[in-house]
Order: C-alpha cells, then structure tokens, then sequence
C-alpha cells in the first residue's frame, strides 16, 4: 500500500477513534443516571486527570526532564492562585516568569 | 413541543454574557496561547517534509494537540501512520471519563455532536470551573469554539512561517497549559477526599511517565481515587 493512502488511514482511524471515545464518554454520562456517591466519584476522577496532566507537563516533556525554568515558572503560578490573583494576570505572570528565567540562561 | 430552551444555540450566547469578564479574558488569552503552539506543530511538519494537508486534517478532525504531536512526531521518524494513530488513541482515552463528567453540558438534538467534537483539556478544565451550570455551559462552549478555531489557524500559519517562527518556548508559552490547569482545579481541590485523591493519582503518573507509553501515566493516576474515598 502507498504511504499516502495510510497516512489517509492513520488519521481517518485517530479521527473516528477519538470522536468515539468523547461521543461514547457523554453518551455513557448522559443515558445512566448516577447516584450522588459516583457523580463525586467522577467529577474528582476528572479532577485527578486534569492534575495528573498538569503535573506531568510541569515535569516532562515527553519523557523527557522539562527543565527548571518551566518548573519555576508553573510553581510562581501556583503561589499566585494561592494569593487570589486573577486568572489572566496569573497566565501572563507564569508564561513572562519562565521567559524571563530562560533569558538568563536556566533551562 | 419539547422543552429545549436551555439546549438552545442562541441560549448558549446569551449565556456567555454571564461569565465574568476575567473567565472570558482568560479563555481568549489561552486560545492564542494554543494558536502558537499550533503553529510549532505546523512549522514542525514543514521541517520534516510533510504536506499542509497531513496536520491540518489532524487539527480539524481530530482536535487534540499531544495526540497531534505523537502522529506527526511518528511519520517524522518513519513510523507507520496506524502505529501513530494508536499511540495518539491511547492518550485521547482520557475523553472517556471527560465525557461522563461534563455531559451535562453538552446535551441537545442536534448540539451534542459538535458539543462532543470540542470536548478537550481546555474546555472541560474551563466547564468545570465555573460556580454554576449556565456559566459552566458557556465557558465549555466558548473555549471549545475558540480552541476549534485558533488551533487549525495557528497550525496553517506555522506551516507557512515555517522554521522562521521562534520557539513557543522563548516566551515561556510552555508553562501557560500547566498554570491555568493548576490555576482551575485549585478550588476542587480545596475538598479533602479530591485533594487526596489528586495528590495520590498526580504521584502516580509523575512515576510512571518516564517508562510507560504517553498517555498511559495520566490514565494511571485514576487509580488515586482509592485513595480519596470516604471511609
């Protein structure tokens, strides 16, 4: 087979595939009526993903070490969610803070 | 006649009027913030050779960035494109459970397919967040429409920058996706038994990630649930 025609293969089968897993996740959610003990149960399983992504991409890239500017730069965030301070000024702070550190050269 | 008033596009809207200025900010801010990052993934596959239609295809049709990263990543190396998509498969698994907790939002005749289609980190993240079901219906859709848009936007133009574009990394783009993960998941975990749980899984998967698959650490750290029941 040509190596277009797979690589036509390749995304059409991560296209579908994906949009199966999302459509079957709302389906599932939106047919059974949970009781209020798995509703906790799965709104702090999605909590505990979008953590353990936050944690792992502060870490990683890939798997490989991200490097301590990033590092630095998502724990200054975390210091000012703590301190109240508006979202948008906490993206722009962590984003300008690990520029900043990059420039003087830690990586 | 049915009842769809609350499922109703223009009801979404008007609805996005009700989230607070610094939500809407906010959600526009990481919207460019992924349109860069996109144009790395197009500038990325010009490099290796790839045609424009190969990540624009991946950013319209598939709509999830590491997932993007790994195909393209895959071909880059020669890898076989089916052993690409299934790599990026296992780390869109995490949609599963993302799609049993926000359904709510998403419901409608016609709306629950494109709802589904724009189901990503960010907008569940944002959803979530909010205080209560109609601004936590905005933000989803808001953020889900704007990350539909700006990502195959930042990806086309990259493409055509090509290696001229700086590294998103220059401007410390990088930590943008982690501190408004952190920055939104802050108040639930103000609730112990999440707090335990999140604490438990994010151990976890940070253990895992250097030798397991991408996407497998993440879904690992599910099993920190345990230790967030209640006893």
């Amino acid at each position: 087979m040509n190596q277009q025609l797979l690589i036509i293969l390749g995304i059409g089968l991560l296209a579908l595939g994906t949009y199966s897993i999302r459509f079957a996740g709302f389906h599932l959610g939106a047919k059974f009526t949970f009781s209020e003990k798995y509703q906790v149960l799965l709104s702090n399983g999605a909590t505990v993903l979008l953590c353990a992504i936050a944690v792992t991409t502060t870490f990683f890239e890939g798997q490989d070490f991200a490097g301590f500017a990033r590092i630095f730069g998502v724990g200054f965030a975390l210091l000012l969610v703590w301190k109240k301070v508006p979202l948008l000024l906490v993206i722009c702070l962590a984003a300008a803070g690990t520029a900043l550190l990059r420039l003087l050269g830690i990586e | 006649m049915e009842n769809r008033s609350l499922y109703h596009p223009m009801t979404t809207y008007s609805l996005i009027k009700k989230l607070s200025k610094d939500t809407t900010r906010s959600i526009f801010f990481v919207c460019l913030a992924t349109s860069v990052v996109g144009m790395s993934l197009g500038s990325l596959a010009a490099s290796y050779g790839l045609a424009l239609w190969i990540p624009l295809c991946l950013s319209v049709f598939v709509l999830a960035g590491t997932a993007e990263f790994i195909f393209i990543g895959f071909l880059a190396v020669g890898g076989s494109p089916i052993a690409a998509a299934i790599a990026g498969l296992l780390v869109n698994l995490r949609h599963l459970p993302f799609g049993i907790a926000v359904n709510e939002l998403i419901r409608g005749k016609f709306s629950r397919y494109f709802g589904a289609h724009i189901m990503n980190d960010e907008s569940v993240l944002f959803g979530m967040a909010q205080p209560d079901f109609e601004t936590k219906k905005a933000a989803y859709w808001l953020c889900g429409i704007c990350i539909m848009l700006s990502w195959p936007l930042g990806v086309t133009a990259g493409y055509f920058i090509g290696t001229a574009i700086p590294d998103p990394k220059t401007f410390g783009l990088d930590a943008i996706f982690p501190a408004i993960l952190i920055a939104l998941t802050f108040n639930a975990l103000k609730n112990k038994s999440t707090r335990k749980a999140a604490f438990a899984g994010s151990t976890l998967a940070l253990i895992t990630t250097p030798f397991l698959a991408s996407g497998l650490p993440i879904l690992i750290s599910l099993f920190g649930l345990i230790f967030g029941r209640k006893k």
